[in-house]
């Protein structure tokens, strides 16, 4: 993950959460506080209705008692009633039909002291039905709010109902009467426009508009002044509902198997779902902007932090003892200049380092080529001591001899000289590329045996007659040979022992190669000194150079060979080394053939 | 085409002389509602529109009214039932005893003077351009008519079997011919002089004058007879009205308030006409194979509801019935071939149904409603006599046209309360058309049993006093005095 992703992850964490906090807190917050006051609201609303109704009914009433003064006053009526005139039985009938309309009430029944319907205005045709349990239980309490459950031909339906006694021709008669509580009468009651109010009985719905919705929860109301008012809904899309209980009677005056009808009042939820809403939606698009600020944030940051330190990174990375000439220059004061000047101070020491590296591998190399010359010279030189150590010798004990002697060994002084002139001319070109023929070891062995010319030294050859010939530098060859094989002499104790050079053709299943052995009867080396003996100026012989074995090595690893040592203190040490065998076979017997690969 | 009756000579030639001879009519005064002298009606008060295109068969009771003073049919009844002559000098039956052979008055003419031709009869009661093929209402009554010859045609009727052809008295038989105005000419003594309409008022004048009469005499000619068209307005207006051209002399009503105001009125009479029209209760659970005549309301009974719950003029329903006289009238085929309702088959509906514009209808269900309410032997006992299925939660309901003529065609519902003639020129082709709207009621039979009467109503003609010229016919339609004057 980039750190510029990292970054904005980061920074939209940190702002989105806090957002988040903040808008659930605050929806929170609305929805409780609304809710509280809607329920305040409805609860105050059922109040307001149960007093309406009251009012309502009491104005029933007094629209009762005008007609009863104008029934009072009336011959027609009391003649029909009273007197029983045939006559006038239309008029009595039809009496409160006429009536109901100019009192603007919607129910309108005179019953006689029987109870008998004697005139029905929203039901013409029921005069004669008894009723009297009706008039007993409006009278009973004239002031109750109540529901009387009423028909007419082709329906019934729920009416604020009163009734009012009035006495004539001493004879009593009420007169019962109301409102029918359909949507009219509940609009009225509603007063709000987001206030509903319903009636719930049995199957007469009605409501006022607008259409509330259903309740989803019950939600205590008040019940004829008792009860809790109204809790706020859980979910605010639910509307807050409050509820007044009205007792219900029947027409004949019976108590109905329903005998109470609600008066639900609800207040819809909508306008606080519609403010949550509108809060969701600025949450939403706060934390869209929040996102893609925080996206832009992340991006300038990371051009101001990823970018130099991907430059410097970048610049870092070619850094390399070759490669010192990168400068770092800081811009800016911040933490990244900052980096980028301790970089420039460490790429200026590395320079310094390296300069001094160089330096003291220059010293080093020089060092290790004088070594080396030394070494090769003194290789060089030794068979020419040794000679003219034998001609001193002879000439200290047999100078007739001597000639003979120095014709003998005057091969050994050219091979030498031309040995020595080769390094010069080698180390004159510093690091000439191998002279590569197809070299006969064998040969070289006897070179180096017939050089090396140590009387008290038993120098033994045990050489393969079938031994392919190697590809290889013969100088390379020879300074492998004249290592091995003065080292092993250096290593035998009083300059007396063995040291038997032995070749070996090997026959691999993919490649022929030659195995070289030089073994001698030294005084061997411990496990440690074995582990060093390559190692460059280790030596275990007081003032060697140290640089044989390591010479041997490079030069045997140059021909694609291996190298071995094992030794064991006090008997012996034996050097294997194997090269690969070069491509054009076994070379001639005596003839050094030089091929180039 | 049926055949003139010739005389075959084996056959002696049966002639049905239903012409009435004139010893056997009753006098026309008994159908008379204003003996006496005095100047004649002139302004007729019609309550409902009145629509040209609808002549001569009428579709509400003011065109009813008006078109009986201009169309004539071949035959008429009067009050009495006796059939006389109106286009039609004379009819007999032909050999086969099926079609009538009607000859025309030869003084029968349209109100242009032409005479009236049994082409002219056929061709009146045929649809305008449908190849001979006769107007629907006119096969309820006649299966075939064809010209014979000038003036006598060969008519036969799709109920046979009636001693006199009493059934082209139908106002649906009246003839008429194209004129060159919006109103077809009619073959009575009055035709339609002009058609004034007084915008400021809202009324409509259709005025009639004599046949004869020029139109330039119009003017105030008291031979012209106005009727004042005013629908949906208030009649008691018409009644107080202060303006001499438009204070009637003629309205005719039913409406309750009316006729009280009108009583109220010192100048004005109101004449009962007669009873025209029945309201049964249909009631298919009544129609039963295991039980035979299901029984009906007594008189009393009738009475009872007449006096309880009908507002206009009414009695307790009074037979004869037409329904009750229909052993002649054969088997009856549904023209709309719906499926016979089994008489086993009960009805689940809980509804009595009612046509809503009917205020008899209306009283009626909702006092049989009332009465389901009531604790009382004799509620009770009505209640079983009209619904046998049980009158527990019955409501009524008051339908429009459209709707209850669907719901009686379907017969789902507990009962039906309807308005039906109360006599009929033809019962079969009464039958014809009452099972025509209700399939279900099946044969005569199931007529019978399914049809409880109930009350009877009638309007009256409230008259200015003083005034004159006024008959009834059999169906309680008045005629005035110059419509069937003497012709010219």
């Amino acid at each position: 993950m980039s750190f510029r992703t990292r970054l904005w992850l980061a920074v939209a964490a940190v702002a989105l959460v806090s957002l988040a906090v903040l808008a659930v807190g605050l929806r929170r917050e609305l929805s409780i506080r609304l809710s509280a006051d809607y329920a305040r609201r409805v609860e105050a609303t059922v109040l307001a209705i149960e007093d309406d109704l009251r009012v309502q009914g009491d104005a029933v009433t007094e629209r009762l008692i005008a007609l009863g003064g104008a029934l009072q006053a009336d011959n027609r009526f009391r003649l029909a009633a009273v007197a029983g005139a045939e006559s006038e039985r239309p008029y009595l009938l039809d009496y409160a039909g006429t009536m109901i309309g100019l009192s603007g009430l919607s129910v309108l029944q005179i019953q006689d002291e029987a109870g008998r319907i004697v005139s029905s205005g929203h039901f013409r045709n029921e005069h004669g039905r008894p009723a009297p349990a009706l008039v007993d239980r409006l009278m009973a309490d004239p002031d109750a709010v109540v529901f009387v459950l009423a028909r007419t031909a082709d329906r019934r339906f729920l009416a604020l109902t009163r009734g009012v006694a009035v006495r004539f021709g001493g004879r009593r008669f009420t007169l019962v009467g109301g409102m029918t509580l359909d949507e009219r009468f509940f609009g009225r009651l509603a007063r709000d426009r987001e206030v509903g109010v319903s009636l719930l009985y049995q199957g007469l719905e009605t409501v006022s508009e607008p259409d509330p919705p259903a309740p989803s929860s019950a939600v205590a109301g008040q019940d004829g002044g008792d009860g809790a008012g109204p809790d706020g809904p859980d979910d605010p899309a639910d509307p807050v509902v409050g509820r007044l209980v009205v007792p219900v009677i029947g027409a004949d005056g019976e108590v109905p198997l329903v005998a109470e009808a609600e008066v639900l009042v609800t207040l819809s939820g909508s306008a606080l779902q519609a403010l949550l809403g509108r809060v969701d939606s600025w949450f939403v698009g706060t934390a869209v902007a929040t996102a893609v600020a925080a996206l832009l944030m992340a991006a300038w940051l990371s051009s101001r932090i990823s970018r130099p330190l991907a430059e410097l990174a970048d610049m870092t990375a070619v850094l390399d003892l070759d490669r010192l000439d990168i400068e770092f220059e800081p811009r800016g004061g911040d933490e990244v200049s900052t980096l980028s000047g301790v970089l420039g101070d460490l790429t200026a020491r590395l320079r310094s380092s390296a300069r001094r590296l160089r330096e003291a591998e220059h010293r080093a190399v020089v060092g290790q080529m004088a070594r080396q010359v030394t070494h090769d010279i003194k290789n060089g030189l030794i068979p020419l001591r040794n000679v003219f150590r034998h001609l001193s010798q002879v000439e200290a004990g047999d100078p007739a001899a001597l000639a003979t002697v120095f014709g003998e060994r005057r091969g050994t002084i050219d091979a030498s000289i031309d040995y020595l002139e080769t390094l010069a001319t080698n180390y004159g070109r510093l690091s000439p590329p191998p002279d590569l023929r197809l070299c006969d070891l064998n040969a070289v062995v006897e070179e180096v045996k017939r050089l090396s010319g140590d009387e008290d030294v038993r120098l033994l050859a045990r050489l393969a007659d079938d031994l392919p010939r190697i590809l290889a530098d013969p100088v390379a060859l020879r300074r492998i040979l004249e290592n091995l094989v003065g080292n092993a002499v250096d290593s035998l104790a009083d300059g007396r022992g063995t040291v038997t050079v032995t070749t070996e053709r090997l026959d691999g299943p993919e490649e022929r190669a030659v195995k070289l052995t030089v073994a001698d009867t030294g005084c061997g080396m411990s496990e440690a000194e074995t582990q060093n003996i390559f190692t460059d100026f280790y030596s275990t012989k007081t003032g060697g150079t140290g640089l044989g074995l390591s010479i041997v090595r490079r030069l045997v690893l140059d021909l694609q060979g291996t190298v071995r040592v094992a030794s064991q203190p006090g008997v012996g040490t034996e050097v294997t080394v194997q090269m690969p065998a070069g491509s054009s076979g076994r070379a001639p017997t005596g003839v050094r053939a030089r091929e180039r690969l | 085409m049926p055949a003139v009756a010739a005389e075959s000579p084996r056959v002696a030639p049966v002639t049905v002389a239903d012409t009435p001879r004139a010893t056997e009519r009753p006098r026309v005064a008994d159908c008379e509602l204003l003996p006496g002298a005095g100047p004649p009606i002139r302004r007729v008060a019609l309550t409902e529109t009145v629509d040209a295109a609808h002549a001569p068969r009428p579709t509400n009771d003011s065109e009813r009214l008006l078109f009986r003073q201009l169309y004539d049919t071949l035959v008429r009844v009067d009050c009495a039932g006796i059939v006389r002559p109106g286009l039609a000098a004379s009819w007999r039956l032909d050999p086969t005893g099926r079609t009538w052979v009607v000859t025309l008055d030869e003084r029968a003419r349209f109100s242009s003077g032409d005479v009236v031709t049994a082409t002219d009869v056929v061709s009146s009661w045929s649809v305008p351009g449908g190849g001979g093929r006769l107007h629907p209402e006119v096969r309820q009554i006649v299966e075939s008519a064809v010209p014979v010859n000038r003036q006598v045609i060969g008519i036969t009727l799709r109920t046979s079997g009636s001693e006199s052809p009493r059934a082209l008295a139908d106002a649906r038989l009246a003839i008429a011919t194209s004129g060159p105005g919006p109103w077809p000419l009619g073959t009575t003594a009055l035709r339609v002089l002009d058609r004034r309409r007084a915008e400021a008022a809202g009324v409509v004048t259709i005025a009639l004058g004599l046949v004869g009469v020029a139109d330039d005499t119009v003017g105030g000619s008291e031979s012209v007879v106005r009727f004042l068209v005013t629908p949906g307005a208030d009649s008691r207006d018409r009644l107080d009205e202060d303006d001499a051209d438009q204070q009637i002399d003629l309205l005719v009503s039913s409406d309750p308030a009316v006729l009280a105001y009108a009583d109220a009125q010192p100048t004005f009479i109101s004449v009962p006409l007669p009873w025209r029209r029945t309201h049964v209760l249909l009631s298919l659970a009544r129609a039963s194979p295991n039980r035979g005549a299901p029984p009906t309301l007594s008189l009393e009974s009738r009475q009872a509801l007449a006096d309880d719950a009908v507002r206009q003029e009414s009695r307790g329903a009074e037979g004869p019935f037409w329904w009750e006289s229909l052993g002649g009238c054969g088997p009856v085929v549904a023209t709309r071939r719906r499926q016979a309702a089994s008489p086993s088959r009960r009805p689940s509906g809980r509804r009595i149904v009612f046509r809503a514009s009917d205020p008899v209808s209306r009283d009626l269900v909702g006092r049989l409603v009332g009465l389901t309410a009531f604790d009382d032997p004799h509620a009770t006992a009505l209640l079983e006599t009209l619904f046998p299925a049980g009158a527990d939660g019955l409501r009524g309901a008051g339908l429009d046209d459209a709707a209850f003529d669907r719901a009686l065609g379907a017969g789902g519902d507990r009962a039906y309360v309807v308005r039906l003639a109360r006599q009929g020129l033809d019962p079969c082709a009464q039958l014809r058309a009452f099972v025509g709207r209700a399939a279900w009621v099946g044969s005569g039979a199931a007529v019978r049993a399914v049809t409880v009467p109930l009350v009877d109503t009638r309007a009256r003609a409230v008259v200015r006093r003083g005034r004159i010229g006024l008959t009834v016919d059999h169906d309680g339609m008045v005629v005035l005095a110059g419509a069937r004057g003497a012709r010219p």
